[in-house]
């Protein structure tokens, strides 16, 4: 009797270990797995349509470039760029005392004087002549 | 001879030539969509000598991949894959799932689900008339009231691991009691369960929603510790 209690205990145990012995395998689990369950489905239609646009796309070959805005030049030494040129980099000389600025250089000041002078003066002609009547005498003052 | 094989060598290798590396990639892009799908497999003895228990889980129309046990808490299993997406179940329901496009995020009155009662033979005939429970997913949709109503058990011969296995299917029709946030023509589905006849779950088609993918799920070890 015993024998026979012991015995259908242990298929009782048996049976329901059959779910109960389950075997986690903690964070190393996934070792024991395979195959991918998130690889997402591809779309054979959608793949072809892709891969003809891209075909039609990649011959036309003909791309329109983007406008590209002016490119300002590189100046050299002793130029700046003034609206897009270069131009001699110029500097206004400091004109010292008696010199003025002419065409970004220093010259003396020159000064214009304008004299106006009157002369008055008496001319006393004597003029003494023999003469043989008839005389005729033409005189002609000139000053 | 040797001079039509020359020019047709010639010919040949002018039409390679034009081949550009575009074409390879368009070439290998088509490789890759129409590469066919081998579902990761384990022979009876394979899977009997698993130190770790392992189920096969095929979502939609993919091939199907072997997941492992990873932790049993509080009465949850937790199955990983490679990929590291976990299905986390209670007494056979799925109530989470992590790292999918679309992934149930809680479920509600899982204590009232009547799968424990299927697990017990003897309480199977005390199936409540419904079961009612909340569930959020992502996507924003949270709080969709969810009613199950279980079919009478039927006795079906499952195939699995070259196993002839006696079990009892349920059916299980699961409708949305509220409307959807979004556009949705169907708000109805069925899950299927297969029990043997103690009472153990090892195989089952589950959806967490009306448009999800399911999940065929068969427990392998399960199988071959039956076969033991």
């Amino acid at each position: 009797m015993k024998k026979i209690l012991m015995a259908a205990t242990a298929a009782l145990c048996l049976i329901g270990s059959a779910f109960a012995q389950e075997n986690p395998g903690g964070s190393s689990a996934s070792s024991s797995a395979s195959g991918d369950m998130k690889k997402e489905k591809i779309v054979v239609g959608v793949i072809g349509a892709g891969v003809l646009a891209a075909m039609v796309m990649n011959n036309r070959g003909n791309v329109t470039p983007e406008p590209v805005g002016p490119i300002d030049p590189v100046c050299g030494t002793g130029e700046v760029l003034v609206d897009g040129v270069c131009v001699p980099d110029t500097v206004v000389p400091v004109c010292e005392a008696g010199e003025e600025l002419v065409d970004g250089e220093c010259v003396p000041v020159t000064t214009t004087t304008t004299v106006t002078t009157t002369v008055t003066s008496t001319v006393t002609n004597t003029v003494t002549n023999t003469m043989t009547p008839p005389v005729t005498v033409t005189a002609t003052t000139t000053l | 001879m040797k001079v039509k094989t020359l020019l047709f060598s010639a010919l040949i290798a002018t039409l390679i030539s034009s081949c550009s590396g575009t074409y390879k990639a368009y070439y290998q892009t088509l490789q890759i969509a129409f590469a066919e799908q081998v579902d990761a497999q384990k022979t009876l003895d394979e899977v009997q000598q698993s130190e770790v228990d392992i189920i096969s889980v095929k979502r939609g129309d993919r091939a199907a991949a072997i997941m492992a046990l990873a932790y049993i808490e509080n009465g949850q299993h937790k199955w990983v894959s490679t990929d590291n997406a976990m299905l986390i179940m209670h007494k056979g329901r799925l109530i989470r799932t992590i790292g999918f496009s679309d992934n149930l995020l809680y479920l509600s009155n899982i204590e009232n689900d009547p799968l424990k009662l299927l697990a017990d033979d003897s309480q199977s005939s005390q199936l409540p008339d419904s079961w009612l429970r909340i569930a959020d997913r992502t996507g924003d949709e949270y709080g969709y009231p969810i009613k199950s109503i279980f079919s009478q058990a039927k006795q079906d011969t499952l195939q699995a691991l070259n196993l002839n296995l006696d079990t009892m299917y349920y059916v299980e029709t699961v409708y949305y009691d509220a409307p959807s946030d979004y556009v949705r023509l169907v708000s109805s589905w069925e899950n299927h369960f297969w029990f043997t006849k103690n009472g153990g779950l090892i195989k089952s088609i589950q959806k967490i929603s009306p448009v999800s993918e399911s999940l065929k799920i068969t427990y392998l070890s399960r199988i071959a510790r039956l076969n033991q």
